[in-house]
């Protein structure tokens, strides 16, 4: 309020946003604005003043001055001319005129919910529902149904996910706009054309249907294919960002990343907290005990993991939770770590990251970082000159192409995926 | 109970102080997730420091046992065996069995079981506690609602509970740590109950693994869960409430998955009192015949 | 690193896990039997069940120092009843000095050392801790009083029926700290005995037994060496190291296997046993070829090793699981 007060007082365009600032709430014994107040603003209100209607909620703000009519009954009657107002219109109906707040109600009257809670929008508990009901209205069983076709409107056990008074055998002329554009046995009301979608029609790198793709580092070839990866992924070939082939021996075990409880993504929260960091002190590797008899690794041993991009050390967590797979009559085993260390803080490990490989799925580029090929050297890992020998001798990086892998693309030329041209893949031509 | 939402004991709030109701702890294991929010949720409300950052090694318990820093532990336990009724097996057919049953016959419930467990232990809180007998300066007490506080302004440090317990709860806190020198250990969150509320942990455990609420209550709840896992397969789930030994039951007990030795639990924990009185006659049996040892060496000799 | 792709290797790795399903542990060549990949360890990850004590070098020290002061009260209370002033003065001086360096032992071991006088603020008999602090204090009542008042005595600072009167007030308050003495002596075994530790209690009936002997032939040496160099103090000398040879004998016969493993392994072991020997056998060899004061500091020497092997004796058997789960089978 002070700053409500201060920006009335000033003239400072930068201030308008507060000056116009409708803080009108009620407060509560405690001086906090009542969170009922909140609530009814969300639910929405016809902003008419119509000081004798009934169904006005918290009728009066801070000042006693009247502030608004009657809550909205659900976001129908919401209306694009100022007439009516509302915080947020999927939530709309969580408080209408009735007066009940429907977020708090824990009274479940059906096998739904209703009653418990509020299913936004409209409280309607199942997306969809007039899928339940035959394109002429009737319900397709008796014991399941849910919405159907009576006396002219759409009624049924839910809230009906389509226009009340739609009939089902609407037809559109062609030059509706709106949900008016979709027929009436449409039910899928988000989509353009309110049909179901069996796969994604535009819009996708990939597609139409899911198939199976290995990752970028696999140790076995695609059963599926003659080509092993994604044909559309982003590689962003560079030399620091090799990929291993599939199968390499070099790199042999299946390593993967994963969360601890305890942390929280990469560790820059977590990992200045200490009673949540004694939890988790430690970098780490799980791996299977018939990999760790193999390697003659002991529990808690530091061993060394290396990739092509690099190489971490960790403490070895034998476990039998890590199983090895059997793939083509072939032992291959796998080992996890967790990727919440980092060099800052007052609880360091080494981070996962330096395995890791930038690439990027062909939709939304997010890069492949559960599924990489490692190799493990028992022992600590060296540091400074030492390093770079030894890293040399496990992960040749010198003399080699940028593109071990032999569906990467060489450096330079596109990869295939939409983002190649922008990023990665510098010292292109073109 | 789980599902009773704000109605749960574990959520609404209670007279239990002001009306001298005992309470307890019911630990499952069986709906533990092993995330171990009650240890965090204990240390921050009762602001224990943190106790060390050290590697264990023990599967993902890096916190080891309880202590005067660590109020409540999360136990992790790897076990070569099933959970009740859950699925296992290998990948691949693995196991020595499988490796001569052919692919189309292997049974994922026979070969290669293996379970995690998970329980969060804590203080006791015995129903005849040795820590509260040994106590010289009568810092350790019994409260209204039936459990364990230590008097943190009243004790001076001996260390006598620390050896007292039959559990190793409670210990003696070290320097550099604050507070030192006291011994420590879990209060039942007996400022939060007095105020009407629910120890931290109970409040956070998001499965109702820790379970609070009237003692009498939570041992029925105990054994009705038993009998429920028995019938689902878990045929080693018993209860650990050493009623029959002089300890005389637990205020905080736990539903177990096997044996109490892997939990580092003492299959027949004692109150250190039952050994006074053995104790007492060797020593006054002795302080007596070396009065006259003495008496008798000065007349014959003397 | 093994070729992944050969049929031996294959094989051999078949073989591992046969090995470690039937056994749970592998053997082989590099491969540490013992030690992994997850050893096996007893009770939960080998993590102590019960707690060791948080005690110091004061508190055994303190047994020793007590037991001694308090015996010598009896041995002043003997003296002064078969007319032997100088060593009943000189036992009372034992026990006033040990009842004062008692309490500054105790505090220091303490956590909150600024606290101790909680000890008096209750008196529970079910706790020997706070039966003991109550018996140290009321000794150190009797004895300090109880010695100035046969000092005064002694050096006839007063004459008369207040000569009479000290001196009998001197008698009273040396009854009082001879009586207990006896306890302060012995009720250390019962402070000990009494515990969760399984050393520990399961010789509950050995241990008040052994200090209170112990404590008895240490101040009867101490007032040797200090030149009281009488009949009585050598049948008692004698006596105590009967009594510790026996005990040593008891202790070596009554063995709990791995439940009391501290007492006959380790470095406890040693002190335990070793303290046995030197207070026990060659303490009555030494005086029975009649060389008394080195028999005098063979006693005092295991008397004092004794008790810091039983402390360390405590500390390891607190951090054993298998001892704890042994005690109870």
């Amino acid at each position: 309020m002070r700053l409500i007060a201060k920006a009335r007082a000033s003239d400072d365009p930068i201030d308008e946003p507060l000056r116009a600032l409708d803080w009108w709430y009620p407060e509560d014994e405690l001086g906090e604005p009542k969170m009922e107040a909140v609530l009814a603003e969300i639910n929405g209100w016809k902003t008419e003043l119509q000081s004798n209607a009934e169904g006005i909620l918290f009728r009066k703000d801070r000042e006693g001055r009247h502030h608004h009519g009657p809550q909205v009954a659900d976001y129908n009657e919401l209306k694009a001319d100022g007439s009516t107002a509302c915080g947020a219109w999927i939530y709309s109906g969580v408080f209408n005129r009735d007066g009940v707040n429907k977020a708090n109600t824990r009274q479940s009257k059906d096998y739904l919910g209703h009653g418990w809670g509020f299913s936004w929008p409209s409280d309607r508990r199942i997306i969809y529902n007039r899928a339940s009901a035959k394109p002429n209205g009737e319900p397709w069983s008796e014991r399941k149904k849910l919405v159907w076709w009576e006396s002219e409107k759409w009624t049924g056990i839910d809230v009906p996910d389509f226009k009340p008074t739609k009939h089902p055998d609407y037809r559109p002329e062609g030059n509706e706009s709106g949900l008016d554009g979709h027929r009436g046995d449409a039910p899928f009301i988000l989509h353009e054309d309110g049909l179901g979608w069996m796969y994604v029609p535009k819009d996708l790198q990939d597609g139409p249907f899911p198939t199976h793709f290995e990752p970028l580092e696999s140790p076995v070839r695609n059963s599926l294919y003659s080509r092993d990866t994604n044909p559309v992924v982003n590689w962003f070939t560079r030399a620091e960002n090799r990929f291993a082939p599939p199968g390499d021996p070099h790199f042999p075990y299946v390593l993967t990343t994963y969360r601890l409880t305890e942390h929280h993504t990469a560790g820059g929260m977590t990992r200045f907290l200490s009673h949540l960091s004694e939890l988790q002190p430690e970098m780490f590797v799980e791996m299977s005990p018939e990999l760790a008899t193999e390697l003659k690794i002991n529990n808690s041993d530091y061993v060394c993991l290396v990739s092509l991009r690099g190489a971490i050390e960790a403490r070895a967590l034998v476990s039998r939770r890590i199983r090895p797979m059997k793939l083509n009559g072939k032992t291959v085993h796998q080992v996890a770590i967790p990727f919440h260390f980092g060099a800052a803080g007052p609880l360091r490990g080494n981070a996962a990251n330096n395995l890791v490989a930038i690439s990027g799925e062909p939709n939304v580029t997010i890069m492949e970082t559960k599924a990489l090929t490692c190799n493990i050297i028992p022992g600590r890992l060296p540091r400074g000159a030492a390093f770079l020998d030894w890293i040399e001798r496990y992960a040749p990086q010198s003399g080699q192409p940028a593109n071990l892998h032999p569906e990467q693309p060489p450096l330079g030329a596109p990869s295939g995926g939409k983002f190649s041209r922008i990023r990665g893949n510098e010292r292109s031509a073109g | 109970m789980i599902g009773e939402g704000i109605e749960s004991t574990n959520q609404r709030r209670h007279s239990y102080v002001g009306d001298r109701i005992e309470v307890g702890f019911f630990t499952d294991p069986t709906v533990c997730i092993g995330c171990k929010a009650c240890e965090v949720a204990c240390k921050e409300w009762n602001q224990v420091p943190d106790d060390g950052f050290t590697w264990s090694g023990n599967s993902y318990d890096h916190t080891g046992h309880l202590g005067a820093s660590t109020w409540r532990h999360v136990l992790f336990l790897e076990q070569d065996r099933r959970k009740g009724d859950q699925i296992t097996g290998s990948m691949g057919g693995l196991s020595p069995q499988s490796a001569t049953v052919s692919p189309t016959q292997t049974n994922p419930q026979s070969d290669d079981p293996f379970r995690w467990v998970f329980v969060s232990d804590v203080c006791k809180h015995c129903e005849e506690a040795g820590c509260l007998e040994a106590c010289p300066t009568g810092s350790i007490v019994r409260t209204e609602v039936g459990s364990v506080l230590v008097q943190n302004d009243v004790c001076n440090g001996c260390g006598y509970c620390v050896v007292s317990c039959p559990f190793g709860v409670i210990d003696r806190r070290p320097a550099p740590l604050a507070d030192a020198g006291g011994a420590f250990k879990c209060t039942f969150c007996y400022d939060r109950q007095k105020s009407g509320l629910v120890p931290a942990c109970a409040k956070v455990c998001p499965t109702e693994s820790i379970v609070f609420g009237r003692l009498d209550d939570l041992r029925a709840r105990g054994a009705d869960r038993v009998q429920h896992l028995q019938q689902s397969g878990y045929d080693d789930a018993q209860l650990y409430d050493p009623q029959e030994t002089s300890v005389r039951g637990l205020h905080a007990f736990f539903l177990i998955l096997g044996e109490p030795e892997a939990y580092g639990l003492p299959p027949k924990p004692q109150i250190p009192t039952i050994y006074l009185k053995s104790a007492w006659t060797s020593a006054i049996a002795t302080a007596v015949a070396t009065l006259i040892v003495v008496f008798a060496a000065f007349f014959f000799f003397g | 690193m093994t070729d992944q792709t050969s049929p031996a290797s294959e094989q051999r790795l078949d073989q591992l896990r046969e090995q470690a399903w039937n056994k749970g542990v592998v053997g082989g060549r590099g491969v540490d039997v013992r030690g992994g990949p997850i050893p096996r360890k007893p009770g939960y990850y080998g993590q102590p069940i019960v707690k060791p004590p948080v005690w110091t070098w004061e508190i055994p020290v303190y047994f020793f120092v007590g037991g001694l002061a308090g015996m010598a009260a009896i041995i002043a209370l003997a003296a002064l009843a078969f007319h032997h002033l100088d060593l009943a003065r000189a036992a009372m001086w034992l026990a006033v000095i040990g009842a004062i360096l008692s309490p500054i032992l105790l505090t220091m071991d303490l956590g909150r050392p600024r606290l101790f006088m909680n000890m008096l603020r209750v008196f529970k008999y079910k706790s020997p801790m706070s039966v003991g602090a109550w018996i140290l204090t009321v000794f150190g009542a009797c004895a300090g009083p109880g010695l100035i008042a046969l000092e005064v005595h002694a050096h006839q600072i007063f004459s008369g029926t207040l000569d009479q009167f000290v001196r009998v007030a001197a008698d009273l308050l040396i009854f009082g700290s001879a009586f207990l003495g006896m306890f302060l002596a012995t009720y250390t075994g019962v402070l000990i005995g009494a515990t969760a530790i399984p050393a520990w209690f399961l010789h509950r009936v050995f241990l008040p037994i052994h200090f209170g002997t112990a404590g008895l032939g240490s101040a009867a040496a101490l007032l040797e060496l200090l030149g009281h160099r009488i009949a009585p103090l050598n049948a008692i000398g004698f006596f105590a190291a009967a009594v510790e040879s026996a005990l040593w004998v008891w202790l070596e016969i009554d063995r709990h296997d791995a439940a009391d493993r501290a007492l006959h392994e380790a470095g406890s072991g040693w002190l335990i046993r070793g303290g046995e020997v030197f207070s026990g056998p060659v303490a009555l060899l030494l005086r029975l070829t009649n060389l008394i004061p080195l028999a005098a500091i063979s006693f005092l020497f295991g008397a004092l090793i004794s008790r810091l092997g039983w402390a360390l004796a405590g500390s390891i058997s607190g951090c054993d699981p298998e001892a704890v789960l042994a005690s109870q089978r």
